[in-house]
């Protein structure tokens, strides 16, 4: 990595430019310790494992069993791979996405489009705003205390543009399912140096960027006016991350010792069901060093949809070349069951390397994962519903989160509006990101406040 | 002429090139519901407590009790609000609330490359990555899934400054005017005016044109000229006027008609998926674009285009939810990437010589044998390779297969890879050729026989059987019976585990009702009805708007009455005569303006 002369920089820009247009505070009224303590980065990532954890015969027993007490329980096959990470692992069963048609919405596409927005599609009315889901919530609010270079960053694997996470106006967030493109985006400024341009080259360069960024804020000033209140929100995100581009450039980056561009796999095809596994670590990778670079705060990705036609399983050691996700779910044969299991558990454990590569981060008095928290969700329950479904979240620690528990929910009928709505646990999201909200897109049965026993 | 009744600030008359953009009406829209299909995806498992009925579109059961009131598709219009009148004929004016709100599209990431290659670059390929527009069920450039994120803005910064640079690699073809002649400012604005023009399609404020000349000063007095001229390439391609386009009208009031420049971009990226040209820009600016027929004379110039044919087979693509062949994959040993490549050109290929070669007509692209192969494909379809390495021309059986409802491409891309499946298939004819809703799927669905000793008729009996499975399947699995002599790959298929396969099948709660024998008599049906020319009319209107018309819960007045008269037009004289008519329909040119804004920066 080339190193450059920030103060040079800075310089540079101070007298070539001006004052900044973008200097005015947006919605910087607070700034909660989960942010401003020393080593305090509170961190978010919501990862999605579609297609639902498979029922056993009276339980989850393969996801995970509860004990005698909260703080006694055992992982199942699946989720085996966080057993070093158990005093990080909260449980939660028999949540449920609360909608106000009952059991009418019984999809996937419902379930993904509910499970970070808290919000049932089906109650969208005319003339009723369409929220933000959770992750974008998070990133608009502190993406404006502590401007990251990206308030977010959605990515997935093989979801051919589908995500859960909605941002301004209610319009499905760019989805980025290409880690070498990530890179590119996430980490392109790191290796500027890389390409052999001299520090006085380099300094031009970023003072024409910083040029060209304050015209487009100029511009988007003058655009935003004659928009509608919904438009204005497009308007405004785009200005949101032109701020924080512009932040980038002439503000030093906090990041940490351990903040370095990752190396990747050369060569892999994203779009080839084979490489499946390893797109979704080499994602968590720019994830962790993203983190490590203070280049985002708050991450959403998915590992697949629920796969229509496309994607298979052809990849080891599931191989199943004739079935996606979606459709071994659906099948009861004894093999798809099985291979159904073995497809989850790999995803699992992708997810515990990653959690695992956040906790040998040092930060602060702890490690990252402590400032993380890492939940893993899926959008489809029981008999194929909305409700009973089975979430966990990794590390949060200093976040106030309650590791090393299984919180178990009521709902153990198949009465629609029975389990605890899931927007509760959203809710904690909020209050452990240093956001003090007592709800999140409530509905008339989705009840306020945190989820008891989650966060300390 | 219907336009004379719409509103419009500036008059007919030319404006100078850089007049200012007329004043623009601010809306607050009226919002839509969000739209997401009842997206059907249930493996093999059988559907129980399903109560959907069939019935014409339009006359769901599921409608929301909000959904804007309008002419079933099926209904015969009657009175001002439903006419439609004879082409050129005068009517009543379109009320506001008939009309989409006015708002700002962003441009889809195919939309702001292509931008790119024909504004700055000559027609000169351009790619970059972007974050990507889901387009399942859908098509890509729908308001709903066009967000904004900081890794777009990231995209886009990325892409102007190499932009910049392919674009400023030979000033001499770049610029409009030599700036040793000229004087390098002067040449500097002239290059502002006439690339500004184009990159934000319409003519430049002052404040704009002062400011991107600022960028330009500044540049040039540390760097050579191409790299200041370079910088403002930059500052245009990640100006929000290059990234959303407006359709906000002019003036005030309810009903506003999208503005002459704003009418032109609608043109472009409806038609070509890209920028207006020089000739539409200047058609803009000669008030060339107001009248009915006016449109028309555009698009007709716009189809003789290849933009057009690329926006087309998007279009088609993305309707006939085509895999991309590289995510394609499935366990036969005779399927490959390139078979999977093959099937995509072959269905390509076709569409362009149905719309561009032939008649262009709905019936030919459904009932046609003739196709192009090349010796992969011959061989999957059993027919003579081609001469040469290539593709050619081929006449398929017409016993066995008519249109690209039997072509490989279509065939694979909704038959599971585990094998033939009548529910994808049934699903697909039924929500995208008749625009009809699929109910969600209910709690504790049970699974179907999974014995392999049986055929899959035999398997699916239980859906025809039990009532409870019947209520939802009996929309699906009839229709997708047509199909079951083709395998996973699309290959013909005559027998399943020694058991004939007849492809008997039947429509129900259509048009075209009645029992039908396998794929070639089900598309010779689909071809003959009214519902399934109303519904692809309603799919090309959702294409050329941005917002859903294909699922009839969600039209407004104006969409209903635009189908009617696209679905005529198609009958008529095919996919152009739709393309020519929707550009100069109310739904495609008027907006409901009537929660303006004030204007202010809160």
């Amino acid at each position: 990595m080339k190193s450059f002369d920030r103060r040079g920089l800075l310089k540079t820009l101070a007298v070539g430019a001006g004052a900044l247009p973008l200097a005015a505070p947006l919605g910087r009224g607070f700034l909660p310790r989960a942010h401003a303590a020393p080593g305090g980065m509170a961190r978010i990532v919501f990862i999605d494992i579609p297609n639902g954890v498979p029922e056993n015969a009276g339980g989850y027993a393969d996801y995970a069993a509860p004990g005698a007490s909260e703080t006694d329980f055992r992982f199942g096959v699946l989720t085996a791979s966080l057993e070093k990470l158990k005093q990080d692992v909260v449980v939660m069963d028999h949540m449920e996405m609360r909608n106000s048609v009952g059991n009418k919405l019984n999809t996937h596409a419902m379930g993904h489009a509910q499970m970070l927005t808290g919000y049932a599609q089906g109650e969208y009315q005319k003339g009723q705003p369409k929220p933000m889901s959770v992750d974008q919530v998070i990133a608009t609010r502190v993406g404006r205390m502590v401007t990251p270079k990206f308030p977010s960053l959605v990515l997935s694997v093989q979801t051919d543009g589908s995500t859960p996470s909605y941002g301004a106006t209610g319009s499905r967030m760019p989805v980025n399912q290409d880690p070498y493109d990530v890179y590119k985006k996430v980490f392109g400024d790191l290796t500027t140096g890389g390409s052999g341009m001299t520090d006085a080259a380099l300094l031009e360069r970023l003072a024409r960027r910083k040029s060209v960024l304050d015209n487009v804020a100029q511009d988007l000033a003058a655009f935003r006016t004659r928009l509608s209140a919904e438009d204005r929100k497009r308007a405004d995100a785009q200005l949101d991350s032109v701020r924080a581009m512009e932040a980038r450039l002439s503000a030093n980056a906090t990041a940490g010792a351990s903040c370095k561009a990752p190396t990747q796999m050369p060569g892999l095809n994203v779009r080839s069901d084979r490489v499946f596994p390893d797109l979704c670590r080499m994602q968590l990778d720019l994830v962790a060093n993203a983190f490590a670079c203070d280049l985002t705060r708050v991450v959403t990705i998915g590992f697949r949809n629920e796969d229509y036609q496309v994607y298979q399983c052809n990849f080891d050691p599931v191989n199943v070349p004739t079935q996606n996700f979606h459709g071994l779910s659906h099948n009861n044969t004894k093999d798809d069951f099985a291979s159904f299991k073995k497809a989850k558990a790999l995803v699992f454990s992708i997810v515990a390397e990653f959690a695992q590569k956040l906790k040998a981060i040092p930060e602060g008095t702890g490690s990252m994962l402590d400032n993380t928290i890492i939940f893993v969700g899926t959008e489809i329950g029981r008999g194929h519903t909305i409700s009973g479904l089975h979430f966990l979240t990794i590390g949060g620690k200093n976040l106030g989160v309650r590791g090393g528990r299984y919180l178990r929910q009521p709902g153990t009928n198949r009465e629609p509006n029975t389990g605890t709505p899931h927007n509760r646990l959203l809710v904690s999201f909020l209050n452990a990101m240093g956001i003090p909200d007592q709800t999140f897109n409530e509905g008339p049965t989705t009840g306020s406040g945190p989820l008891p026993g989650y966060l300390a | 002429m219907r336009r004379h009744f719409a509103v419009r600030a500036a008059g007919p008359g030319p404006a100078p090139l850089n007049a200012p953009a007329p004043e623009r009406a601010r809306a607050a829209p009226g919002r839509r519901p969000r739209v997401r299909s009842a997206t059907f995806a249930l493996g093999l498992a059988g559907l129980v407590a399903c109560s959907g009925s069939v019935g014409p579109a339009g006359e769901s059961d599921l409608a929301p009790a909000d959904a804007p009131a309008g002419p079933a598709p099926g209904a015969k219009p009657s009175g001002p609000s439903g006419a439609v009148p004879p082409a050129g004929a005068p009517s009543e004016p379109t009320a506001p609330e008939a009309l989409a709100p006015a708002r700002v599209r962003r441009l889809t990431s195919a939309e702001i490359k292509s931008s790119i290659r024909d504004v700055f670059l000559a027609g000169a390929p351009f790619d970059e990555s972007f974050p990507q527009e889901s387009a399942r069920h859908s098509f890509d450039n729908q308001y709903d899934e066009l967000g904004i994120s900081a890794e777009l803005t990231q995209s886009l910064q990325i892409a102007a400054e190499r932009a910049a640079a392919l674009a400023t690699g030979d000033l001499r073809k770049l610029l409009p005017c030599d700036p040793a002649a000229v004087g390098e400012e002067k040449c500097a604005g002239q290059f502002v005016d006439a690339y500004g023009l184009r990159a934000f399609r319409r003519p430049l404020t002052p404040d704009e044109r002062e400011r991107l000349l600022g960028i330009y000063r500044a540049t040039r007095k540390t760097a050579p000229y191409a790299t200041a001229i370079a910088t403002v390439i930059e500052a245009l391609i990640q100006s929000p006027h290059f990234l959303f386009r407006t359709e906000l009208g002019a003036g005030g009031g309810g009903r506003v008609a999208l503005d002459r420049y704003e009418t032109a971009s609608a043109l472009s990226y409806f038609l070509w998926r890209s920028a207006p040209d020089d000739a539409l820009l200047a058609a803009a600016r000669d008030g060339k674009l107001e009248s009915r027929a006016d449109l028309q004379t555009q698009a007709r110039r716009m189809l003789q285009d290849p933009r057009a044919k690329e926006a087309m087979r998007a279009f088609f693509l993305q309707w006939l939810e085509l895999t991309a062949p590289e995510s394609l994959s499935k366990a036969d040993p005779a399927f490959s990437p390139r078979l999977a490549q093959s099937m995509t050109e072959e269905s390509v290929r076709f569409i362009d010589d149905v719309l561009w070669t032939r008649d262009g007509s709905l019936a030919t692209l459904l009932t046609s044998p003739a196709t192009f192969v090349n010796a992969d494909l011959a061989k999957l379809y059993g027919v003579e390779p081609p001469a040469g390495g290539g593709f050619g021309k081929a006449t398929l059986d017409g016993k066995r297969r008519a249109g690209f409802l039997t072509h490989a491409a279509f065939l694979a891309s909704h038959t599971p890879g585990g094998g033939f499946s009548p529910i994808f298939l049934g699903r697909f004819v039924r929500t995208s050729l008749f625009c009809q809703e699929l109910p969600s799927p209910p709690a504790d669905v049970p699974q179907i026989s999974n014995d392999p000793n049986l055929s899959t008729r035999q398997r699916f009996a239980q859906h025809a059987a039990a009532p409870s499975c019947r209520a939802c399947h009996h929309l699906m699995d009839p229709i997708g019976w047509g199909f079951e002599q083709f395998d996973p790959l699309g290959r013909h298929r005559p027998t399943e585990k020694n058991v004939p396969l007849t492809g008997e099948g039947e429509l129900a709660g259509t048009d075209v009702d009645g029992a039908f024998a396998g794929p070639v008599q089900l598309a010779t049906r689909l071809a003959q009805s009214a519902d399934v020319r109303r519904c692809f009319s309603a799919h090309a209107l959702k294409f050329a708007l941005g917002r859903e018309t294909a699922s009839p819960k969600y039209r407004l007045p104006s969409d209903e009455r635009a189908i009617a008269e696209l679905a005529e037009a198609l009958r008529k004289g095919g996919m152009k005569e739709l393309l020519a008519t929707l550009v100069s329909t109310d739904t495609f040119t008027l907006r409901n303006a009537s929660q303006l804004g004030t204007g202010d920066s809160k």
